[in-house]
């Protein structure tokens, strides 16, 4: 298949997906029960029947075009997000645009996901190569079951022992992550700081996602290895680290691909826990704001690029795959 | 087999190399980065600006301060703004931006006297415009912006338009509204008596910040940012905000403010904080504050009672639990709201009734809440108990708990009928049709049939708060009415109880000490604003507008009782709980705390501006700065003077702190005041002045060291015209053991009062009308003496000399530490008389000090720079003894620290070193292999 033609395709389909999504996006919070007004105004003028309504919340419907019809919303909603206007908050920082708020937070929630995804990707594979290879052995045993028993744990459980035993028994990680600090540092103290904070939040992801790259890539190593052409490739004489290198491996990484895919949709929900049990200004926290203060433009916002970042991932990974599988690039 | 387990074996080596050069990268850079992330987590060093780090549960949910809800809000706006007046530590007004309020002889309209010379955050001069714009821009319309309504409800209106949306300015001159009445001076009119004047608890804010901002964006939009338009955030409070703010807010990191330097006096504080910057950090998750308290990266907290409890014992922290200041209650709120979506029922005060009778409130505090609290019932809690109304204590009160009774009170209202749900549960239902008028005056009527069932919002954010009400739905079951309660953010709750879209509610309140706040939100007054159930009471919101005119203090508690009573009874607010606020702090970082129950406008959540606590906070190990004692005033008040003669004031106060500069404001009581300087050295002024005109007049004296000062009691002055037949007496006073002149003793005569002090001789000299007289000369340490039958003739002097009898003991003792046993050089040394007198020495090079008391009973506090205060109370001086009191001083804990950075460093680096070394030895050993492996053996020929 032509490559460039296959992008060109993946990306169409992205489009198509992402608007979707945005449509969905739109309707979803068209849908929900509640009038943004008396989010705005939960007290006093325009909820009273006393003094009966108050321009104030006209004033404010006809701001917002809530007046207008449901098409005219949704086509203005659609020209200002792909030119990339996600609207206003209006309850959690009135009048501050949506971008401007999500754009700090997203970046923090990429360092965080992008360290941890690819620390715990890393530890994953070594771990899943090991049990693999010496399936039903007490290494295969000790690895999956400890591997399956940080999954077990809650995220928030393990972010807490981490914290009771590395922060406060033993102080060598900080307890909470003070970015107010970051304006009174230099560059380089800013990038260790960081470096720091993120030790033991990253420990808390590895601990509790290890098992979905170890054990993906373990079952897909015992599915592998007993096919003919590592019969072969023994028979050949190579050694166990080429065999398991050159031919086992190959094959056994492509569902380790797409978990990796899906598995970055699961970080972005599962980020909220740590990020409010390690105080880190991220998306998650962020989301949890949001919804507790009602902001639906703001909450619309964040779901919009959450969503768009999980279609994003699954496109690299179908891209990924013409590289990785012959047969895909030959389908 | 045995090749393949040798392959396997080099390939488990490879791999564990792998994870060994990972260990080692990760200690190394845990190495590397060690120090500075540690940092945050460590107390600033002594040499570094001193901050002060406040943990919160809640977020800081508005800068603007007519949109702030939660109370590290209103927190924050203490901080940054100023008030018309500002609380002592007990709840004494004490003026803040308003140096004087005076009420007319209406006490309808009051003027306030405003402190000159104070600068905006901005640089600009704070003005009496400015005071009056606050209060106007307030007063003009409640249905654009009414979050401080209470405050202002009662203001005269100038009848602007309320299509108006922008701030208008009152017409010059005219009654209404706030107007500047002369530079200084700001004239507010009520539409009658008004007592609580001093009470007004609006921000203080800028006019030409605000000026041009429509009343609604102010409620509603705009965000008071630095950054906004027009720049927000200009305050004149003792703090400022960070430049930064608007991003650590927006972003919710710790939100700085930093000291003003340029803090004008209140109260007993003269000077700016000692503390450079306060961080507000919010926790969304406790168990990290928490250890956030325990590690010191914060230095105190308000916590709930499950992460107050685990704090019990911790090593360095102190915990204070009791009423909270803004008199903090929870209540059932039951809605009044006129709709027909909710069950009518709840019109019915029988069935509100039965609903209080059935709720058992103790149990609630001791089951649920675990005693950390006080029973609740009504509007004003027990820290003002001159507003507490307490049912127990009532004998007319009628709606204790007793399930026969709320029983027997449906049965008899007419609920006497059942119903059965689908779980099988039996429940009341109206028998016949029920018509009655409800509180609110409107005529009702239940429709046969009509079930006792009700919706409950309960807030998520509160697992007491949903036990309370998972309790209700058992208790309320009881007495056949069935509570749906539903969990729900406190957002999505206020938008039900403020829509009417719910039959009941567990919420709560909390406002100032004067009862006009927290009534009003029950009076007819606030219902398009802060009034949550709709309650509109015609006999309540008299009463309530009656307290705010009774000038009597005794009227206005038994009509402020009366109001609550008539709520209590009512059954709208079944209020259940007066919850302890649960503080903790960190004792190895700042001194002053002091105690947050018996001087409860201390605590952190006194936010009514210039909270004594952040002024009295000293970070240990740098000097502590010690008060001056209160002064006293020589002689015996009151005395009479005649206009225009000179008299002469003695005070004396003491500053234990060496090389300070002391100054002494006396204060006529006429609007002048001498102010003369000294050093610490001095233990006492003299001064002395004329009034032009006849009175009476109250002297005061305020001793301040620059940054802490103390006032005396009022020393009241009758002047009166100067009559003829004046005549004089004349003589001295000595000491009768040693004839020596007794300086400063008081010589008064009886009847009249006239009265003077001795001069540096022992001489005195006093001008009064021609009589017969009793005079008294009184001196400290030495006994009082009169003599009677002085004669005095016109225009003739009497000589009438005094030997007073010494009457003094001593107290003395050594100032020691702890460890060591050692003196402590300059400890201060604090005695205070049961009479309200206090005394100050310091202690000597061997930590002597001795102190020459009248007899009685006296406490003595020892305090030094780096140890913890010691109090010992009770100790009797006797004439002629010496009572020794000594003083074994605990030295500061340090502040906690984490395992050593060279220990840390050093256990790595050995672990590194291991590591490495096996690394290598594997390596080795792995290639060593490998060359065997690949060797071609030649077979022999």
């Amino acid at each position: 298949m032509n490559f460039r033609r296959y992008l060109l395709r993946k990306t169409v389909y992205v489009i198509i997906t992402i608007f979707f999504i945005a449509s969905l996006n739109f309707l979803l919070f068209q849908v929900i029960a509640g009038d943004p007004t008396y989010v705005l105004l939960p007290r006093g003028c325009g909820t009273s029947n006393v003094t009966g309504e108050c321009p104030l919340r006209a004033a404010l419907i006809h701001e917002w075009a809530l007046d207008q019809p449901l098409i005219v919303r949704f086509a203005t909603y659609l020209r200002n997000v792909f030119s990339g206007n996600l609207g206003t908050s209006i309850t959690y920082q009135t009048g501050v645009p949506v971008a401007t708020i999500i754009a700090p937070r997203l970046w923090t929630t990429l360092i965080l996901v992008g360290v941890a995804t690819a620390t715990t990707m890393w530890l994953g594979i070594i771990l899943g190569r090991i049990s693999g290879w010496r399936r039903g052995r007490p290494a295969d045993v000790i690895i999956t079951l400890s591997t399956l028993f940080g999954y077990s744990m809650p995220s928030f459980w393990v972010s807490l022992l981490l914290i009771f035993s590395l922060s406060v028994t033993i102080r060598i990680f900080p307890v909470y992550w003070d970015f107010g600090a970051y304006a009174r540092m230099d560059l380089l103290s800013t990038v260790l700081d960081y470096m720091w904070h993120l030790i033991l939040p990253v420990a808390t992801f590895v601990i509790t996602n290890v098992a979905w790259f170890s054990l993906t890539l373990r079952n897909s190593l015992t599915d592998v290895l007993p096919e003919d052409y590592m019969i072969t490739a023994r028979a050949k004489g190579l050694s166990q680290g080429q065999q398991l290198r050159w031919h086992a491996l190959p094959n056994a990484r492509l569902p380790l691909v797409t978990a990796s895919a899906l598995y970055f949709g699961w970080v972005v929900s599962g980020a909220i826990v740590i990020e409010i049990v390690f105080t880190i200004q991220g998306l998650g926290q962020l989301t949890w704001e949001a919804t507790t203060a009602f902001d639906f433009p703001l909450l619309s916002g964040i779901f919009l690029i959450a969503t768009i970042g999980v279609v994003v991932a699954n496109a690299m990974a179908d891209v990924l795959y013409m590289f990785l599988d012959p047969r895909v690039r030959e389908a | 087999m045995g090749r393949r387990r040798f392959h396997l074996s080099l390939e488990a080596i490879r791999i564990w190399q792998t994870r060994l050069g990972v260990i080692c990268g990760l200690v190394v850079f845990v190495l590397a980065v060690q120090p500075v992330g540690a940092a945050p987590a460590t107390p600033a060093p002594k040499a570094a600006p001193v901050e002060l780090r406040i943990g919160f549960l809640e977020a800081l949910d508005k800068l603007n301060p007519f949109q702030g809800l939660n109370d590290p809000s209103f927190e924050f706006y203490g901080l940054v703004y100023d008030y018309l007046y500002s609380f002592d530590q007990d709840g004494n007004f004490v003026p803040s931006i308003a140096v004087n309020a005076v009420p007319d002889a209406t006490s309808q309209n009051w003027t306030y006297w405003i402190r000159q010379n104070v600068n905006w955050s901005d640089g600009t001069p704070l003005t009496a415009s400015d005071v009056a714009f606050t209060i106007n821009y307030n007063a003009q319309n409640f249905n654009l912006l009414w979050n401080y309504e209470p405050y202002a409800n009662r203001i005269v209106s100038c009848g602007v338009p309320p299509t108006q949306h922008s701030y208008v300015d009152p017409p010059p001159g005219a009654r209404c509204q706030a107007q500047v009445t002369s530079p200084g001076n700001v004239t507010v009119y009520f539409d009658r008596p008004f007592v609580p004047g001093k009470a007004l608890f609006f921000p203080i804010i800028p006019r030409s910040q605000w000026f041009g901002i429509a009343l609604d964006n102010a409620q509603y939009r705009y965000d008071n940012c630095p950054t906004s338009s027009p720049p927000g955030l200009i305050g004149s409070g003792p703090f400022v905000a960070d430049s930064n703010i608007c991003t650590q807010w927006s972003q919710h990191q710790p939100i700085a403010v930093h000291k003003n330097p340029k803090y004008h006096p209140v109260g007993s504080h003269t000077g700016p904080s000692n503390i450079d910057t306060i961080y507000m950090i919010q926790f969304l998750d406790e168990s990290q504050m928490v250890y956030a308290l325990e590690t010191g990266a914060i230095d105190m907290g308000k916590f709930s009672s499950a992460g107050y409890e685990s704090l019990a014992g911790a090593s360095g922290i102190a915990r204070q639990e009791g009423l909270i200041s803004t008199q903090y209650w929870n209540e059932i709120g039951i809605s009044q709201y006129d709709t027909t979506f909710l069950n009518p029922a709840r019109y019915d005060e029988n069935v509100r009734r039965a609903m209080a009778m059935a709720t058992n409130k103790d149990y609630i505090l001791k089951t649920i809440y675990g005693g950390h609290g006080v029973r609740g019932d009504s509007l004003m809690t027990p820290i003002t108990p001159q507003w507490w109304y307490d049912p127990p204590s009532d004998p007319g009160a009628n709606l204790t708990f007793d399930v026969s009774a709320a029983n027997a009170l449906l049965d008899r209202a007419g609920y006497d009928s059942w119903w059965t749900d689908r779980s099988g549960a039996r429940y009341r239902q109206a028998n016949r049709t029920i018509s009655f008028t409800d509180t609110n005056g409107k005529p009702r009527t239940i429709a046969q049939g009509t079930q006792l069932i009700f919706s409950m919002d309960v807030r998520k954010e509160f697992l007491q708060e949903q036990a309370v009400g998972n309790y209700l739905v058992t208790a309320w079951a009881q007495i056949g009415i069935k509570l749906v309660p539903t969990t729900k953010l406190e957002n999505s709750l206020s938008k039900d109880v403020y829509g009417g879209k719910v039959d009941t509610y567990i919420w709560y309140w909390s406002g100032d000490p004067d009862p006009n706040y927290l009534l009003s939100i029950e009076s007819s007054f606030t219902l398009d604003g802060w009034n949550d159930n709709f309650w509109d009471n015609a006999s309540y919101t008299a009463l309530y507008v009656k307290q705010l005119s009774d000038t009597n203090f005794t009227q206005r508690q038994k009509d402020v009782r009366a109001a609550e009573k008539l709520n209590y009874e009512s059954a709208v607010y079944i209020i259940y709980l007066f919850p302890y606020g649960e503080w903790a702090w960190r004792t190895d970082r700042f001194t002053g705390w002091g105690d947050w129950n018996a001087h409860p406008y201390r605590q952190m959540d006194a936010f009514w501006g210039a909270n004594p606590l952040f002024f009295d906070l000293t970070v240990m190990g740098g000097p502590v700065n010690n008060p001056p004692t209160k002064p006293i005033l020589a002689g015996t008040p009151p005395i009479t003077a005649f206009v225009n003669q000179s008299v002469t004031f003695i005070g004396n106060s003491t500053d234990p702190d060496p090389g300070e500069t002391l100054t002494w404001a006396w204060h006529w009581g006429e609007g002048n005041q001498t102010i003369h300087s000294t050093t610490s050295a001095a233990q006492g002024d003299t001064a002395s002045y004329k009034w032009a005109g006849s009175g009476y007049y109250n002297v005061t004296l305020t001793v301040s060291d620059g940054a802490l000062s103390a006032t005396s009691d009022p020393f009241e002055v009758h002047v009166v015209p100067v009559v003829g037949g004046l005549g004089w007496v004349n003589g001295t006073v000595k000491d009768s053991t040693t004839q020596l002149a007794i300086s400063g003793a008081g010589v008064r005569t009886s009847p009249g009062s006239y009265a003077a002090l001795t001069d540096s001789t022992g001489a005195y000299s006093i001008l009064l009308p021609a009589g017969t007289y009793a005079v008294t000369a009184s001196a400290s340490l030495h006994e009082s003496k009169t003599t009677t039958g002085v004669t005095v003739s016109a225009n003739a002097m009497t000589a009438v000399n005094f030997l007073l009898i010494p009457a003094r003991g001593w107290i003395a003792g050594t100032v020691r530490s702890a460890a060591g046993n050692t003196p402590i050089a300059g400890a201060a040394i604090y005695i205070y008389a049961s009479g309200g007198q206090q005394y100050a020495v310091s202690a000597n090079s061997q930590g002597s000090y001795n102190k020459s008391l009248t007899p009685g009973t006296y406490s003595v506090n020892a305090s030094a720079t780096g140890y913890l205060s010691s109090n010992k109370t009770g100790i009797v001086v006797v004439d002629g003894q010496t009572k020794t009191v000594d003083f074994s001083l605990n030295p500061l804990a340090q502040p906690p620290a984490g395992l050593s950075p060279l220990v840390i460093a050093g256990t790595a680096l050995g672990i590194v070193a291991v590591l490495v070394a096996v690394a290598v030895f594997l390596r080795m050993r792995r290639r060593k292999k490998e060359e065997e492996e690949g060797k071609i053996e030649v077979p022999s020929r």
